[in-house]
């Protein structure tokens, strides 16, 4: 997460478009039980299972 | 194989067999769409919904423990509006009664939402009173009292059969028990998970983003087993059983113990076709031990007395 975090920092900071694929622990896999979430930044989560894994950058609240 | 019963009735809700699917770990039915078929199995009871959409706690939500998952899901949910437009339509699709969980911040939150509830086609609804409770910082299911009162008010504004989920996290639950029987409480479902944390050496921080989570699966077995066995000895409403429950040798420790249903959770994490291996597992039993019928089965324990 460090990692894609400094990545999108530098990404954006040559305002290149950059998508990440996240990882988190995950108990079902299909979208149920909401455990495996990332913090948007319009103060939302999304499921990395079923939202993601990949995502816009600049759309995740680092 | 000899034909047997798996039919079960509790509190006027029949169920084709007793194996129920619980709260938070089947989510709102659809997502398992390809791999469970809900017209199989016992009864659902939907994820807890709350009167406002709730986004949840912050991650990480997930610890794994031997033998157990820690969560902190924190009841993310959709809300009531959402579920009754988006969600409960999909269920209502199948022969399988349907079991509305529902959580509020206050007792006024619980009535608004038994009050929507009231008007849809729904078989019961499920009082989860693990959340908790901001005047006190309790959570309602740790207080007789509280308990008592919350299904009491519940209870005069719904003739749905109302399911109460207990927590574990309580020094004797057969008080807790009993306190929902004298309210109204139709049907007694526990446990929910045991209040619980995990820390991360390397940086000395709580490993989940809530700090406090709720432990779930195998871990837990017998000790959920052990407070079926208690809550049975004091109430004659029906008991669905659950707390680690991964085969059919765990669900009919459950039964012979007390239960009337048993609920499966986490282990549909693991194998989303334990329900339907456990109702085989089941027929095979009672087949194998010459018993037509599972009800015969509840609270057969054999204790010596002495
Ligand atoms: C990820 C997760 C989410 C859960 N969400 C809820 C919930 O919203 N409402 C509820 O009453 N119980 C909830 N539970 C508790 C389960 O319904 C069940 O009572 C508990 O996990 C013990 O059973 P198990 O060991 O078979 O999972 C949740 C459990 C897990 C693991």
């Amino acid at each position: 997460m460090e990692m894609l975090k400094e990545i999108a920092r530098i990404a954006k900071s040559h305002r290149i478009f950059c998508q990440v694929s996240l990882e988190e622990h995950m108990a079902c896999g299909v979208g149920a039980c909401q455990g495996c979430v990332v913090r948007m930044k319009k103060n939302e989560y999304k499921r990395v299972c079923k939202d993601g894994p990949v995502f816009n950058s600049e759309e995740i609240a680092w | 194989m000899r034909k047997v019963n798996l039919r079960v009735e509790i509190a006027g809700i029949t169920l084709k067999n007793p194996v129920v699917l619980q709260s938070g770990c089947f989510g709102y039915g659809e997502e398992y769409r390809d791999l469970i078929d809900i017209n199989r199995v016992g009864a659902v009871v939907t994820k807890t919904i709350t009167l406002k959409p709730t986004a949840g706690n912050p991650p990480p939500r997930f610890v794994e423990t031997a033998a157990g998952l820690l969560n902190s899901i924190g009841l993310a949910n959709v809300g009531i509006k959402a579920f009754l437009k988006e969600k409960l339509p999909y269920l209502k699709k199948f022969s399988t009664p349907v079991i509305v969980s529902i959580a509020g911040k206050k007792k006024e939150e619980y009535l608004e939402l038994v009050q929507i509830l009231n008007r849809e086609e729904i078989a019961g609804i499920e009082l989860n009173i693990s959340c908790p409770n901001i005047r006190k910082k309790l959570i309602v299911g740790q207080d007789e009292l509280e308990t008592f009162h919350l299904i009491k008010a519940v209870r005069r504004k719904t003739k749905l059969p109302l399911l109460v989920k207990l927590s574990p996290n309580v020094t004797d639950i057969t008080k807790i028990a009993k306190s929902a029987e004298k309210a109204g409480a139709n049907i007694l479902s526990l446990v929910n998970t045991f209040s619980a944390i995990s820390v991360d050496v390397e940086t000395k921080a709580p490993k989940l983003g809530g700090v406090l989570g709720g432990l779930s699966g195998p871990a837990i077995r017998p000790i959920a087993l052990r407070m079926v066995w208690q809550v049975r000895k004091v109430t004659s409403l029906p008991i669905i059983g659950a707390g680690g429950i991964l085969s059919c040798n765990d669900a009919l420790e459950f039964i012979i113990a007390g239960a009337n249903a048993v609920g499966l959770g986490t282990v549909i994490f693991i194998n989303p076709h334990a329900a339907q291996e456990i109702i085989t597992g089941l027929k095979r039993y009672l087949s194998r031990k010459g018993i037509y019928d599972v009800n015969e089965l509840v609270g057969s324990l054999h204790e010596k007395t002495s």
